[in-house]
Order: structure tokens, then C-alpha cells, then sequence
């Protein structure tokens, strides 16, 4: 099989592939590089860019507006981390269940929120949390609370929405990771006296590790630019990146700027991206892959 | 006999299942000595890796007791057992050099890195096996990932190493080939073993003693010449080597000795009856090896009369049905009258014994009490 995929020239059967080619072409790549090109214009009446090229709008991204990017990239770092903390017991629960019943059943929970608009249940979530919303209501109501706690309007309320957005996410991946583990090597960890924590760390968590990569990646790349959550659950307090991009492309933005962030944005995250690339590499090479 | 290593007194267990319960191991009861070789052998299902697995740890025994070294190892778990395992896929950690696998019990035993690699390489050198630590188990062909699975267990020097089918994987020479080593390396080290395999020709080779299981019951505990030449159990019979069956029902038993009516035709066959377990009256089975018959001529006599009944050794006449010529042996099918067929097996010595049957050619069929068991049907 591998030799057989070997003998092929690398271009025999591209013609598979020319619709997608022609399609990311056209609505990514050059897109793309219009962003690029605009970022070093001059900021035009209508808030589009003209000559000449300037530098000005990277030295303002990475001046003043570094703080939020930081934010950003803090609040994705977190929202990741939570996502795996909740996601690897949930996924590492589901695939341990004997029944197939069982687990189809809960991975069916797990993706069943995607059924509904991502909007529409991050307003819930709002609802749920806001100072006049339900939660508060009851513990007010219970004497528990003298003042409403402030749980939206906020970056934690951002981390709230994030998490639960984007949790199974993290859960899919991973489930399928310790799907495909093999729990004879937690009998041979055992077996040569390691304990059930020392079988983990030593045995369950490096032959998962692709798992939590892959979900990894898939939670923070997002995470990074988010837009809806920032909006709907962070208020002006917790606006991102995302948001202060989205804003310079209104009537009164700064065209210019925003391609500017968008282009610092993406650098970062194909940075991170091209990291998490080299560890997986080392560790497939680690496993002999 | 000394302490045994591993004991288990009327061990059983029980799988509870959605559909019904599954009996794998059924009230068995075994003692292995310090430095034994003892193998448990029995076909697919019949309960000898869960035996296994009772011993190391992994499964609790529904009911009963595991004791090794004497002492009783209900509660105690896996890691803190004085036994390793080499498991019948070696479950070698992909992620891990060769050298880290046989480290690892020793990293967990609190070694510190160097004296750890330290004892491993001697480990794999003790397999012979010194070339292969900074590789990855999926470097290695099968029989060196069997010797770094040996390695990984040994290194750690267990009161008793447990062996799931380690050979299973291997092809016919290799296979072979490791059994000779393995044998050779146990009697080295003085460790005893616990091997499990549904080869009874690995068994034979190998073991001191065999259990030989079936349907979650040990139903004979034997060196390899005891369970081959003498059988309690019609299974054991069966399962070891090639043997003939005749039915029929014991008349009288005197000296432990019985004689058998067999069904179907009249004749009256001696055979060794196993201790106190069958008594007149019963249906047995009568069952005897092919190479412990012999042909003879039909107009030879032996010394004594035969036919007798309470004689040692019968001679009937019989038919020959069918032949085959297997290189160092000869299988005849011969026929006793009445329905009855044995296999005999004659062994070709050469010219002195050229005397051969052909198909339908009447002969004389010599049938040695002391070689034949009747067993319980
Ligand atoms: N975890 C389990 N749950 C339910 N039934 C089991 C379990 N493990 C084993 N069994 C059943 O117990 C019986 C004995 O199984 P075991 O694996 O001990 O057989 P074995 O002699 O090792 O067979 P093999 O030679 O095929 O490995 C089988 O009927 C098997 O289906
Ligand atoms: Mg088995």
C-alpha cells in the first residue's frame, strides 16, 4: 500500500483536487493577498486604501493595540487549556463505555448544540448570565446575593461563552485518540509496577498526545479571532482582536489598519500553528511514525 | 514440596454479561514449585488467560484464593504483585525506545536513570539482543520484539513470570528455535514459570508439569509422559497427540484393571483403569495410542493365549481397511469386526521389519492392556 502511493508522481491525479484549487484560488488566496497589499496603503476618505505605502498602520497594531492582541491570544491560550482540562476526562469517560449504545449517545450530546445557531445560543448564554438574568435572579431571590455578580460585560463572561462554544471541539479529537488506545498497554504499565497515575502520565497521555494537538489547535486557532462571543458576552470590556478588525472595516474604520491586524493576527497564529506542526512531528518521529 | 511460588485453591470466576454469565474459570486448584517450568495448555476460550491474568492481578477471582510465596494476594494490585507478565501481543509501549521499555519497571521500581538503563542493557544482552536499544519497538521484527517483551519482564527479577502464548506470533522455526531458548534461559535464571499455550507440542517440550484445561477446568495436572500415556480424562486424551476411542461399558475391575465390553461388537478389551474413578457397570471409553498397538502376521502366536479374558495382552483379528505411508511411520486402519476401526501406527525401522499389509489383507492386532486407559465417558 505505502509503496504503491510511493511509485506515483507527486501531480499524477491533481485533476482530483482542481475544484478546491480553483475555489480556495479565487475566494482565500487572492483575498489574501489583497489584505496584504492594502495593509501597507494609506488610510483613503472612504476608509479604503491608497498610495502611498506606509508602514504606519503595523507600527499602530503592534503599539497600541498590542495590549488587546495579548488579550486575545490570553484569553484563547485559557479558553484552550479549560477546553482540554473538561474535554479529556468527557472524551476519555465516553470511550471507555462498553456500549456502543452509550457511546453514540454521548458523542450525539456532545455535538448535539451544533444543531442549533451559534448565535442564538450564545444569547442564551447571555440570558442565563446577565446581571438581570437568570442565574443572578434566582440567587437574589434566594438571599445568596446582595448585588448581582458580574458574569457578562466582561472577559470572563468571554471565557464562559468560548469554553462552552468550543468545547467539543476538544472533546472529538481526543475521543477518538483514546478510542484507538490501546488499554493492554495500561495492563503492561501495571504490570511492571507503575501506578494508575504513573500509567498515565507515562503511558495514556503520550499515546493520546495527537488528540489533544489536534484539539488543541482546533479550540485556540478559532479562539484567536473570535467575534460573536467577544460581542455578545464580553461587552466593551471585552472586546478582541477579532472585534477591533471587524470595527475598522465599518463605514468610519480604517481599512488599511484592519488588514494590517488581520495580516499581525494571522502571523501569530500560523506561528503557533507551525509549532504545534514541529511538535507533532517530533513526536510522530518519537513513535517510530 | 516446598512453598510453592503460585498457589491457587479452588479458584473461579465469573464474567457477568448483559446476555448471561460466562464461567471462565471453574473452582481450579494448582501449586507451582520454586523454579518449575509449568505449563497451562487447553484450546481456544478455555479460560487460561483469565487464569493468568487472576495470578498477575488484572482480574479478581469471583471466588477462591491466589497466594504467591505464600501469601494471599486478594487486594493486592498489579503493580504491587511480585510477578510480570509477558503478554501475548508483548505489549511493548510504541512511544518508547527499546531500552526505555526494558527500563521501565526499574524507573518504576525508583532506580535512577543510569542504574536503570544500566540493568537494561544487561537484560537485552541476556536475550541477546544488545544492538537494538535506541530503536523503537515497531523497528524490530516479531521475534525481537518477543525477546524485548522477555527482556522488559525478567529485568525485573519476579518471584514468578507469567507467559501469555509469548510464541503465538512466530512462524513455525523461530518458534522452534525460542522454545529451546527459553527453556534453556528458565532453567538458567531458577524463575518459575507460568506458560500459558494451546500447543500441546510446545507444552511437551517445554513444561515440567502440564495443567490441562478445558471449559474453565483444570482436568489434569501431569508431567508431559504422565498426560500423554496416562489420561483420567477422555478430553486430556483427546487433546494430546492422536488416540483411538472405543466405546463401551466396564464389566469387571480388579487390580486396576478393567475389562470393557465394547458396544457394537462383542469383543472384551483390558485396559488400565485411572484411580477410583470408574466403577462396574459404567459406560467408558476405551482409548489407546496407534503407536502402542501392533500388527502381526495372521498365523503368528505371542506367548501368551489370546483372547483371554484377564489376560494381559489380546490378540484379535482384524482387516486392514486403508493405509498410508507417513516417512518414518505407517498408519493402517484396521477394522475388528462389528463397526470397530483403530488407527495403528507401525514405525518403519527398514529392511529387518519389511513386513507390510496391504489393504483387505487379514492380521493379527496385538493389544496391550497396560497401554490402554478407560476413562469415564
Ligand atoms: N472480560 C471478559 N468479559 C467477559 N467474558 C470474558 C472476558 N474475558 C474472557 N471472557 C470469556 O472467558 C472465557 C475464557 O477466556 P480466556 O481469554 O481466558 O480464554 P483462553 O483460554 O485464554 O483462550 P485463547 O486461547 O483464545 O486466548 C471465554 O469464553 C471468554 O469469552
Ligand atoms: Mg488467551
Amino acid at each position: 500500500m505505502r509503496g504503491e502511493r510511493a511509485e506515483r508522481q507527486p501531480w499524477q491525479g491533481l485533476w482530483l483536487a482542481t475544484p478546491t484549487l480553483f475555489w480556495l484560488l479565487v475566494f482565500f488566496v487572492l483575498p489574501l493577498l489583497l489584505v496584504a497589499v492594502v495593509s501597507f496603503m494609506t488610510r483613503a476618505q472612504d476608509a479604503g486604501g491608497m498610495l502611498p505605502f506606509t508602514l504606519q498602520h503595523y507600527e499602530r497594531t503592534l503599539g497600541i493595540f498590542s495590549p488587546i492582541l495579548w488579550r486575545s491570544l490570553r484569553i484563547a491560550a485559557l479558553t484552550t487549556l479549560l477546553c482540554l482540562m473538561m474535554g479529556y476526562p468527557l472524551a476519555f469517560f465516553i470511550s471507555t463505555r462498553r456500549s456502543t449504545v452509550v457511546r453514540s449517545l454521548c458523542l450525539f450530546l456532545v455535538i448535539l448544540p451544533f444543531w442549533t445557531n451559534f448565535l442564538i445560543r450564545t444569547y442564551a448564554m447571555r440570558t442565563l448570565l446577565a446581571n438581570e438574568g437568570t442565574i443572578n435572579g434566582i440567587l437574589l431571590d434566594l438571599g445568596l446575593l446582595l448585588q448581582p455578580l458580574r458574569l457578562v460585560d466582561n472577559q470572563f463572561g468571554v471565557l464562559i461563552g468560548m469554553v462552552y462554544g468550543f468545547l467539543p471541539f476538544m472533546v472529538l479529537p481526543i475521543y477518538a485518540s483514546v478510542e484507538r488506545f490501546d488499554f493492554r498497554y495500561v495492563d503492561a504499565a501495571h504490570d511492571l509496577g507503575a501506578n494508575d497515575w504513573r500509567a498515565f502520565w507515562r503511558v495514556v497521555l503520550p499515546l493520546t498526545m495527537p488528540g489533544v494537538l489536534a484539539g488543541s489547535a482546533l479550540v485556540f486557532i478559532p479562539s484567536v479571532g473570535a467575534y460573536v462571543t467577544p460581542v455578545l458576552m464580553g461587552g466593551v470590556r471585552g472586546l478582541l482582536i477579532g472585534n477591533l478588525i471587524a470595527r475598522q472595516f465599518g463605514g468610519s474604520g480604517n481599512m488599511p489598519l484592519g488588514s494590517a491586524m488581520s495580516v499581525v493576527m494571522m502571523s501569530v497564529v500560523l506561528g503557533i500553528a507551525l509549532l504545534y506542526w514541529l511538535i507533532q512531528r517530533f513526536t510522530a518521529i518519537a513513535d517510530g511514525r | 514440596m516446598p512453598q510453592p511460588d503460585v498457589e491457587l485453591v479452588d479458584v473461579s470466576k465469573e464474567f457477568r454479561g448483559r446476555q448471561q454469565d460466562v464461567l471462565a474459570v471453574h473452582d481450579l486448584s494448582l501449586a507451582v514449585a520454586p523454579g518449575e517450568f509449568f505449563a497451562l495448555l487447553g484450546p481456544s476460550g478455555c479460560g487460561k488467560t483469565t487464569t493468568l491474568r487472576m495470578i498477575a492481578g488484572f482480574e479478581q477471582p469471583t471466588r477462591g484464593e491466589v497466594l504467591i510465596r505464600g501469601v494471599a494476594m486478594q487486594g493486592i494490585p498489579p503493580f504491587h504483585r511480585p510477578v510480570n507478565t509477558v503478554f501475548q501481543d508483548y505489549a511493548l509501549f510504541p512511544h518508547m525506545t527499546v531500552r526505555q521499555n526494558v527500563a521501565f519497571g526499574l524507573r518504576m521500581a525508583g532506580l535512577s536513570r543510569e542504574a536503570a538503563d544500566q540493568r537494561a542493557a544487561q537484560a537485552l544482552e541476556l536475550v541477546q539482543l544488545p544492538d537494538v536499544s535506541a530503536r523503537r519497538p515497531r523497528q524490530l521484527s516479531g521475534g525481537q520484539q518477543q525477546r524485548v517483551a522477555l527482556a522488559r519482564a525478567l529485568v525485573n527479577e519476579p518471584a514468578v513470570l507469567l507467559l501469555d502464548e509469548p510464541l503465538g506470533a512466530l512462524d513455525l522455526k523461530l518458534r522452534k528455535q525460542m522454545q529451546l531458548e527459553l527453556k534453556a534461559m528458565q532453567q538458567r535464571l531458577g524463575i518459575s514459570f507460568v506458560y500459558v499455550t494451546h500447543d500441546q507440542e510446545e507444552a511437551m517440550t517445554m513444561a515440567d508439569r502440564i495443567g490441562v484445561m478445558h471449559e474453565g477446568r483444570l482436568l489434569q495436572i501431569g508431567t508431559p509422559a504422565e498426560i500423554y500415556d496416562e489420561p483420567v480424562d477422555r478430553f486430556v486424551a483427546d487433546f494430546i497427540g492422536e488416540t483411538n476411542f472405543l466405546e463401551g461399558r466396564l464389566e469387571t475391575l480388579s487390580a486396576g484393571h478393567g475389562l470393557v465390553r465394547t458396544h457394537g461388537s462383542d469383543l472384551r478389551l483390558m485396559g488400565v483403569v485411572p484411580k477410583e474413578r470408574v466403577s462396574p457397570g459404567a459406560d467408558v471409553t476405551l482409548t489407546i495410542r496407534p503407536e502402542k498397538l501392533t500388527l502381526l502376521p495372521k498365523e503368528a502366536r505371542s506367548g501368551e493365549e489370546p483372547g483371554d479374558a484377564g489376560a494381559e495382552q489380546h490378540l484379535l483379528p482384524v482387516t486392514v481397511v486403508a493405509t498410508s505411508y507417513i516417512g518414518t511411520d505407517t498408519r493402517y486402519e484396521v477394522a475388528l469386526g462389528g463397526g470397530l476401526q483403530v488407527t495403528v501406527r507401525l514405525q518403519n525401522y527398514g529392511a529387518r521389519y519389511d513386513t507390510t499389509y496391504a489393504v483387505g489383507e487379514p492380521a493379527q492386532l496385538r493389544w496391550d492392556a497396560a497401554n490402554a486407559r478407560v476413562l469415564l465417558r
